[in-house]
């Protein structure tokens, strides 16, 4: 039988060797109970990521953890895997543990196939024998036939992947942790990954999933726990939580929608804070908006300075009425080297249940070849408002690697972008649904007496 | 604040903690020979992908280096190059052991936290694999070894070369005490790899390598030889496969040294081993 018991644990994390600058904007700009000075001069500074946590898991227990970027989800995760051990509190694991925060571990991409399914399956845990014998199923799933003899650098990023997911899926999971990420966020899976994962997941004997999309959780758990400043704000069945969550973040989104709606039209985004949140100028500056939460949950190699929004006079604003054109404008920099990067722009739009619709994805490459520090770039991305349900279209901005690992920034709602929101236009037909269809309407009829036959009985 | 989704029953029994002992991580991560075996080898491997003679570039850079400055070297120090040739490629050999040992333990951390970062490793693992790479490199470098003794000085291969394999022992024993003391060392305090490298610069030419311990006397010879912990480092290898029973003062600095130096890297692990994760 598996356990998991945590007993009041607590976690910071030392930060080292940091710019002056850096400091200070930490110092001004971050939530101020997460950040910490230690030492003689307060001159040591750390981030407490975990505060008192207390739990207990058995088996059968599916888990979710939910909560805004930087809430401590993915470092309680770590803490459970063994992998950062806590300053204090006690942590007791029962049964065999699998961490799945990274897919292939050890990868090298000079390796083939074969050798780096054999590297990474020891490195999680399973000896050469073991692995050995799940190789055929490995072959059978992951469909990469003769390029499992070539080196993976030959390999595409699906293709990796791919790889990744069949050889830690064909492994025997124990207690099973996982990031949003790994099967779940990112990675589009056919039907079939998606049964495979289930059986996975199935076979486990504890489940515990970080993630901040309460539709992922939903469909996945029993249970939630809600995070927030590194402490476990609630904890229960996984509506309970997940409604609960989903009223935290979008209860003042959601009032403003209703009340838009009740008054009809009206002119320009005033909307509260959301989330509580600070709230960012109309100009779109966010170089330094919220930066603990995003230095927590991404590498920081670069940063996205602005994110704003415009229509065609240039005017900042953004509310849009069908038909009209908005221009999004994503200004960047790089702090450190990367070998490229790509933003990813996203307009969800959450549905009064809590699933969050997608309705807009676009990724843009912004170099494929390394970027220097110190390189400051801009992407916009128009788009003609299409017949959208009036509402409030959450965006999320994602700034990494091209291949959609690794992230170097994040930028939501959590840190206080608006939403975008769509007021309904003078020939809006639709009182429901997503989207509008432009129906061309035209009626037709005559009177023709002698196609009438009323038959009275049969 | 607490919380407890499903009652707990048996508080505690039978359940391991997490948290293990500094010996736990050394023994288990020992026992992993599979998986350690395979990290040294593949990193060797991948150093000489796509060579045709893979690893033994190696002992060609060194024969050309022992032929160069052997010649060069016998002329300066008046030596005879039966002699000279023999003492300079088995010092250079150890030399070359113990320099590269050194240096990628600087690194063992800070290369490593891809691994530890995201799954859970024992972290000795990381310094046996580092230890066994270096020793695959040194049993191709000895290939140099035995040609320059076979066409130079054969009567050199003798039962006493035998005493190199206990001698040899001795290094690697410490080799993974160092391995451990300046990753951790070196992942926390990111100065020291700069230091370290520069030291080892300096001791190449300070330690009995490229001239022999007795063209010292007195004072100078006290200093560069006897308490340079280099010196016995390299002479407990390299006397054997120059046909001499090392001094009984090489083997007592080297058993000090193994005790020492896992004393106090017992201690520094068992201290900070929970912090390394942080420190990355």
């Amino acid at each position: 039988m598996a356990t998991i018991i945590l007993e009041n644990v607590n976690a910071h994390f030392p930060i080292y060797g940091q710019q002056r600058s850096l400091r200070k904007a930490l110092f001004q700009r971050a939530t101020g109970a997460s950040i910490e000075h230690e030492g003689r001069n307060n001159d040591r500074l750390s981030v407490k990521a975990l505060t008192d946590i207390s739990l207990t898991l058995h088996d059968g227990d599916r888990v979710g953890l939910i909560g805004h970027n930087g809430a401590g989800k993915s470092t309680l995760l770590k803490l459970m895997a063994g992998i950062y051990e806590p300053v204090s509190g006690t942590i007791k694991v029962e049964g065999r543990v699998t961490p799945l925060f990274d897919t292939m571990p050890g990868l090298d991409r000079d390796d083939t196939g074969y050798e780096n399914i054999i590297t990474s399956g020891m490195l999680i845990g399973m000896t050469r024998r073991q692995i050995e014998a799940k190789i055929p199923e490995i072959e059978e799933f992951c469909e990469l036939g003769e390029y499992l003899g070539l080196p993976v650098r030959t390999y595409s990023t699906g293709m990796t992947m791919r790889l990744g997911f069949a050889l830690v899926t064909a492994m025997d999971p124990g207690v099973l942790l996982m990031d949003e990420g790994f099967g779940t966020g990112d990675l589009r899976f056919a039907e079939r990954a998606e049964a495979r994962m289930k059986n996975f997941v199935g076979r486990s004997s504890i489940m515990v999933l970080a993630s901040h999309s309460d539709k992922t959780i939903r469909s996945m758990c029993n249970k939630a726990i809600m995070m927030d400043a590194g402490r476990i704000v609630a904890s229960g069945p996984v509506n309970e939580i997940c409604d609960q969550y989903y009223e935290s973040v979008h209860t003042s989104a959601v009032a403003d929608h209703r009340s838009r709606l009740g008054k009809g039209t009206s002119t320009g985004y005033s909307a509260s804070n959301v989330a509580g949140k600070e709230q960012i100028d109309v100009d779109g500056w966010i170089e330094n908006v919220g930066l603990a939460d995003r230095l927590m949950r991404t590498n920081g190699s670069a940063r996205m300075t602005r994110v704003a929004a415009r229509d065609a006079h240039g005017n900042a604003r953004w509310d849009f009425v069908p038909g009209e054109t908005a221009t999004f404008r994503f200004e960047y920099k790089i702090l450190e080297r990367v070998d490229n990067a790509a933003i990813l722009f996203r307009l969800n739009l959450v549905t009064p249940g809590g699933g969050e619709v997608i309705f807009a994805e676009r990724r843009e490459v912004l170099s494929s070849e390394p970027l220097e520090a110190g390189f400051e770039g801009a992407l916009e991305l128009s788009l003609q408002v299409p017949d959208l349900m009036p509402n409030q279209y959450l965006p999320y901005v994602w700034l990494g690697r091209t291949s959609n690992a690794g992230a170097y920034d994040v930028v939501d709602v959590n840190i206080g972008l608006p939403p975008f929101v769509v007021r309904p236009s003078s020939e809006q037909t639709s009182r429901g649904g997503i989207l509008s269809l432009a129906f061309e309407a035209k009626q037709s009829g005559t009177l023709r007496q002698d196609a009438f036959t009323k038959v009275d009985a049969l | 604040m607490t919380m407890v989704l499903t009652p707990l029953e048996d508080k505690g029994t039978g359940i391991r903690s997490l948290s293990e002992t500094a010996a736990d991580d050394l023994l288990r991560g020992l026992r992993k020979t599979e998986l350690w075996g395979r990290l040294g080898w593949l990193e060797v491997k991948r150093r000489y992908r796509r060579t045709t003679i893979g690893p033994f570039w190696n002992s060609i850079t060194l024969a050309i280096y022992v032929l160069t400055v052997g010649t060069v070297g016998a002329a300066i120090w008046h030596q005879n190059i039966y002699d000279y040739l023999p003492f300079l490629v088995s010092g250079m050999i150890v030399w070359t052991l113990v320099a590269s040992i050194i240096t990628d333990s600087c690194n063992l951390f800070i290369a490593g936290q891809s691994l530890f970062r995201n799954i859970r490793l024992d972290y000795s693992v990381l310094a046996y694999a580092m230890v066994w790479r270096n020793f695959i490199v040194l049993l191709h470098n000895f290939a140099v070894y035995f040609l320059v003794v076979v066409v130079l000085k054969p009567s050199l291969l003798s039962f006493t070369a035998l005493l190199a394999v206990p001698g040899l022992a001795l290094v690697l024993m410490n080799g993974i005490w160092v391995s451990l003391l300046l990753g951790m060392l070196c992942l926390r305090f990111r100065d020291v790899p700069q230091l370290v490298s520069s030291i080892m610069q300096i001791a190449m030419l300070i330690t009995p390598l490229f001239w022999p311990a007795d063209t010292l006397t007195g004072i100078k010879r006290f200093v560069f030889v006897n308490l340079n912990p280099l010196y016995h480092v390299v002479d407990v290898v390299r006397a054997p496969l120059l046909g001499r029973v090392p001094e009984a003062i090489s083997y007592g600095a080297m058993i000090a040294m193994t005790i020492g130096g896992w004393w106090l890297t017992y201690a520094m692990f068992k201290r900070f081993r929970k912090r390394i994760a942080y420190w990355s």
